[in-house]
């Protein structure tokens, strides 16, 4: 058990011209399920890898419990890697698998195997210690990768994508097993992943990654409710969150977002930009806050209909142009060229900065 | 409307051309051409081998197969010459420079396709680059340094001949089999508190056995196939590799029929074992053994 900490880490691979990471600062209290979150290449598994101890960061400090790891090889770095392809021994059974931990930590055979079993019987192996990773099903390679993490209590757990290569049944299925473990061990959980649903049901606390550099980090509802910048309020939420460029200009005690496409009141003040009709700003919102009134401001022509089941979403234009996503009421009976008027609750309200993409609104995260 | 299936006749010959079966057709005949032209030696010499003393040197094509299978000259070989004792010397000299390879290469390939280290390329291109020199070349000198060393005439001294071209061989084959198993495996046994030897011992080398195999069969042929080297180091008879024992035996007499179907006899007996091996471990170079290592 233990907590991480990342000081300032950045590293650029050998004959790469772009970091793979940069000056990522990150502190993981004991105990805590972290998903490391964004899309491929933003250099998560590298983060992953310098905590490990296989790849080394060019600058910064990384800290396990009290100990800076820094320079430590992964063997003395008492952590856990549960990689994507499992990497199982393939010429070793699953009891020798789990085991190997164990025996490199010179544990009499007797003891391995007892504890082989132990673990074994906790994920459900009880029936496969002695075949060959050949031998398995992928959910089940899986569950010997987690045996072979678990038996010798790390004091963290580190996970690249391990559910990326299941069918969506036993991911689901892998996914709530995993919550249960990390609540059961209480250990420190770092976990990577470019898949949204994934994060927000596993985290504590999701860090949102882009091109090596952290954008966010939080809880999951202050990620879905509060995104920083542009970047994590389109990453996170599917359909991706509309955005509205155009600048604020107070009119008749009333602030308005005039773009090109749109003119839309605002009824949420940001006093000081509305007083700056030269500042651009992009007005985000997510397609399910936005609702369908007949008194609506936006009048929207339906271009497509998405039904999910439990979830329905429309995609239209305005007179003007202006693309939009709007989530409906699933039983709602809507067809494609119907003209429908929406509005947008102020809570639903993001504003951004054009030029920097950063946040701007008063409660800020 | 004429222009048109004129079109489609060419494109459809054109087709037929270079349809999978016709391609395969080829190949095949391409493969066995080279199957006959590589092969016709050996198999000459074993004809030849079996055939009866007196029609040895006929020219008369009904001889060239043997009317009957006639075992004399390999019983005169094998009376007359020690090639027993010798084939006991190369014995020895083989599967010693087989052992010293792969207890060289295996770690030394592993190295070169695995660690970081200062002059790593420059080490690759030497290990290369010493395949590439003539043998003849590095004669002189290595016999120098093997009579300075006063290990010539002695076993230990051609073995570590043997092995300054068996070790750059075997490498570049660990090498390459090395490059097939997945980094995870060895990052895995890192994380699971492997040192740097018991990753290699644990992990390595077990996912390596057939290519071991394929690399130590590869070192005993070219070990006990190699005469120039033998023939100048080695200078008494009691021990010659078969290679050379054979060749003083047979130029120390004169050429007369019976003496060229025993040495075709003789050579027969000394290439079985290099064929035997061959013939059982070529299987080996396939290797489907990660197979389970990753997602399937
Ligand atoms: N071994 C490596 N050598 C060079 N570049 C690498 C290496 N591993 C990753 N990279 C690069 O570093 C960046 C981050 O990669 P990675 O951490 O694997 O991203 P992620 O896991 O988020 O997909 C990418 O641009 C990738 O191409
Ligand atoms: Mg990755």
């Amino acid at each position: 058990m233990a907590k991480i900490e990342l000081q300032n880490i950045s590293k650029t691979y050998p004959r790469e011209a772009k970091p793979a990471v940069q000056d990522l600062t990150l502190h993981i209290p004991d105990g805590q399920f972290v998903v490391l979150l964004g899309p491929s290449g933003c250099g998560k598994s590298t983060t992953l890898r310098m905590i490990a101890g296989l790849e080394e960061p060019d600058s910064g400090e990384i800290k396990i419990g009290e100990l800076r790891v820094n320079g430590v090889p992964p063997q003395r770095r008492d952590t856990a890697f549960v990689f994507q392809n499992y990497a199982l021994y393939p010429h070793m059974t699953v009891a020798q698998n789990i085991g190997f931990p164990l025996k490199m930590r010179g544990l009499s055979a007797q003891a391995i195997r007892q504890r082989a079993e132990e673990t074994g019987r906790v994920l459900g192996l009880e029936a496969l210690l002695d075949r060959y990773p050949g031998q398995l099903s992928g959910g089940e390679r899986q569950r010997v990768a987690l045996g072979r993490a678990i038996v010798r209590d790390p004091a963290v757990f580190l996970f690249d994508e391990p559910l990326s290569n299941l069918d969506a049944q036993l991911r689901g299925d892998m996914r709530v097993e995993l919550v249960h473990l990390q609540r059961r061990l209480r250990a420190t959980f770092v976990f990577v992943t470019h898949d949204q649903v994934e994060a927000m049901t596993l985290a504590d606390v999701i860090a949102v990654m882009s091109t090596g550099v952290l954008q966010q980090l939080g809880t999951p509802e202050q990620i879905y409710q509060q995104p920083v910048n542009l970047f994590v309020a389109g990453f996170i939420g599917s359909p991706r969150m509309n955005f509205i460029e155009g600048n604020l200009i107070a009119q008749d005690g009333m602030t308005f977002l005039k773009s090109d496409l749109l003119e839309l009141p605002v009824r949420k003040c940001l006093p000081d930009l509305a007083a700056n009709p030269q500042a651009r700003i992009i007005l985000g919102f997510r397609p399910e806050d936005a609702q369908l009134t007949p008194t609506g401001e936006v009048e929207l022509k339906l271009e497509l209909i998405e039904a999910l089941g439990s979830q329905k979403f429309i995609y239209g234009r305005t007179s003007q142009g202006q693309q939009l996503v709007v989530g409906v009421d699933p039983k709602s009976h809507l067809a494609v060229g119907d003209v429908v008027n929406l509005t947008i609750p102020p809570d639903g309200m993001h504003f951004f900065d054009a030029e920097t993409g950063t946040r701007l609104s008063r409660h800020q995260a | 409307m004429s222009a048109l299936t004129t079109k489609e006749t060419t494109s459809s010959t054109v087709s037929w051309l270079r349809s999978p079966q016709v391609k395969a057709m080829w190949l095949t005949l391409i493969a066995m051409l080279a199957i006959l032209v590589i092969t016709f030696p050996f198999v000459w010499i074993l004809l030849s081998s079996l055939r009866s003393v007196e029609n040895f040197l006929s020219l008369d094509l009904r001889d060239a197969l043997p009317r009957s299978l006639d075992f004399t000259s390999y019983r005169l070989a094998l009376q007359r010459s020690d090639l027993f004792l010798w084939m006991g010397n190369s014995l020895f000299v083989a599967v010693l420079t087989t052992c010293l390879s792969l207890l060289v290469s295996a770690p030394a390939a592993f190295a070169l396709t695995r660690l970081r280290f200062r002059g790593k390329d420059a080490a690759s291109i030497i290990l290369v680059l010493s395949y590439a020199v003539p043998s003849i070349m590095l004669a002189i000198p290595l016999l120098v340094l093997l009579v300075k060393m006063r290990l010539n005439n002695s076993f230990i001294g051609l073995i570590l001949v043997h092995a300054t071209f068996t070790i750059p061989f075997t490498s570049w084959i660990l090498q390459d089999f090395y490059r097939s198993i997945p980094t995870d495996l060895e990052e895995a046994g890192y994380i699971d508190g492997a040192s740097l030897v018991r990753v290699l011992w644990h992990i390595i080398l077990p996912l390596s056995i057939p290519g071991l195999l394929a690399a130590g069969a590869y070192s005993f042929i070219l070990s006990w196939n190699e005469f120039l080297f033998a023939l100048i180091l080695l200078n008494s008879y009691d021990s010659f590799t078969a290679p050379v024992g054979v060749h003083a035996y047979f130029t120390a007499r004169g050429a007369d029929e019976s003496m060229w179907a025993q040495l075709m006899a003789a050579s027969v007996i000394v290439s079985l074992p290099s064929v035997l091996l061959f013939a059982y471990f070529q299987r080996y170079l396939i290797a489907g053994f990660l197979k389970g290592a990753v997602k399937g």
